[in-house]
């Protein structure tokens, strides 16, 4: 550890011998041999280099990374495009012909095949349905008084008969 | 028209030929690059790959874990050669790969116990000098701490395990980990304080 590390911090420990005997533990023999080998097998980073955005040429023809990237993504637009419009265009026709209708219970509303009888019925309450109600009978002007005055000379003659209550 | 086209020649350049020179000398120079970066990648091999396994190997504990970490610290290295010129201080750099190889590594395989081990590389560690009785007694006291050193929390854990490599100092410790050298001094403070207190747990619990 480097000196000044030690001094200026607190001082290690008796424990930290163990991870010091750790660290410094050799290495197996043969490791940079291995290594080496390792990496001559290791295939080529710069073999799918047209990827990563390097020049390409193959046959003099001069293609570069950004053109090939650029005719791909065309490509994929290309091909996306007629996908979608002849999905489109699929569809559009197919609404012409037969299309699938969901099946209505409105020819049977009592719903006696089945066992929701009342799976579309509305309930109207009665207080809704119109009550008839006969026309008021059409009163006659002066029709009230004529018939008050009437009535008066027999209301006369009747506190006359009754005899008089104690 | 012979002696027309040979006039012509003299002022006239052929595209077709510019351009097959400048692919040539542009491929001479690539090989050349390549070359060099890999004479500079095995130059580095030769120099930190020790480094490199004794870093790995104090995480993982286990010897072909650790080569293997060595081997694919050097061809992600290798990934980057076309780079390998802007890079100041390599050997911190290589050391913080392989730290970052290490650890995915490790949280790769978390679900494998790790406890077992630590009596057999207690006992892997030298005791040069010691009779058998002291070997036992050493062994066991390094499982001790390696144990009480596996309980600590990660980051203390991390500080406290690179502070151990003598070729490291705190600010190259900083760097491997991506921190300030007052963060790796306070971590440090207190992984040694924690781990005192957990060795005196373990002792007094005897």
């Amino acid at each position: 550890m480097n000196q000044n590390f030690k001094q200026s911090d607190s001082q290690p420990t008796e424990a930290e011998h163990t991870l010091r005997l750790l660290a410094n533990l050799p290495p197996p023999e043969g490791l940079t041999d291995r290594v080496h080998r390792r990496l001559k097998a290791a295939p080529a980073p710069g073999r799918f280099s047209f990827l990563t955005g390097r020049r390409w040429t193959a046959g003099g023809l001069g293609y570069s990374s950004m053109r090939l990237q650029f005719a791909g993504a065309a490509l994929a637009i290309v091909v996306l495009a007629g996908g979608t419009w002849g999905v489109f265009h699929l569809g559009s026709h197919g609404q012409a012909g037969a299309s699938a209708q969901p099946a209505s219970n409105s020819a049977n509303p009592g719903g006696a095949a089945g066992g929701f009888s009342n799976a579309k019925a509305v309930r109207v309450p009665p207080t809704l349905k119109p009550l008839h109600v006969p026309p008021a009978p059409k009163k006659k002007p002066n029709a009230g008084h004529a018939a008050k005055s009437a009535l008066k000379p027999a209301a006369d003659s009747a506190s006359q008969q009754a005899p008089a209550q104690p | 028209m012979s002696t027309c086209s040979a006039a012509l020649a003299g002022w006239m350049e052929n595209p077709a030929t510019s351009a097959r020179e400048q692919s040539e000398a542009t491929r001479e120079m690539q090989h050349e690059a390549t070359a060099n970066s890999e004479t500079a990648i095995a130059a580095l091999v030769d120099e930190y790959a020790a480094t490199l396994y004794r870093v790995a190997y104090s995480v993982l504990r286990n010897s072909a874990d650790a080569e293997d970490a060595v081997q694919e610290t050097y061809i992600r290295v290798l990934r980057h050669r076309d780079s390998l010129s802007e890079i100041r201080d390599a050997r911190v750099w290589l050391v913080r790969i392989v730290w970052n190889v290490v650890l995915d590594r490790k949280r790769r395989s978390k679900t494998r116990p790790e406890t077992d081990d630590i009596s057999d590389l207690a006992r892997v560690l030298p005791a040069s000098g010691l009779t058998a009785e002291e070997r036992v007694a050493s062994a066991q006291h390094h499982a001790q701490v390696l144990r009480a050193v596996e309980q600590l929390p990660e980051k203390e854990q991390r500080v406290l395990i690179l502070s151990a490599f003598e070729e490291l100092s705190s600010v190259e410790i900083a760097q491997v980990l991506g921190t300030t050298e007052s963060t790796v001094r306070s971590r440090l403070f207190r992984a040694r304080n924690l781990l005192s207190t957990l060795l005196s747990h373990s002792r007094s619990a005897r």
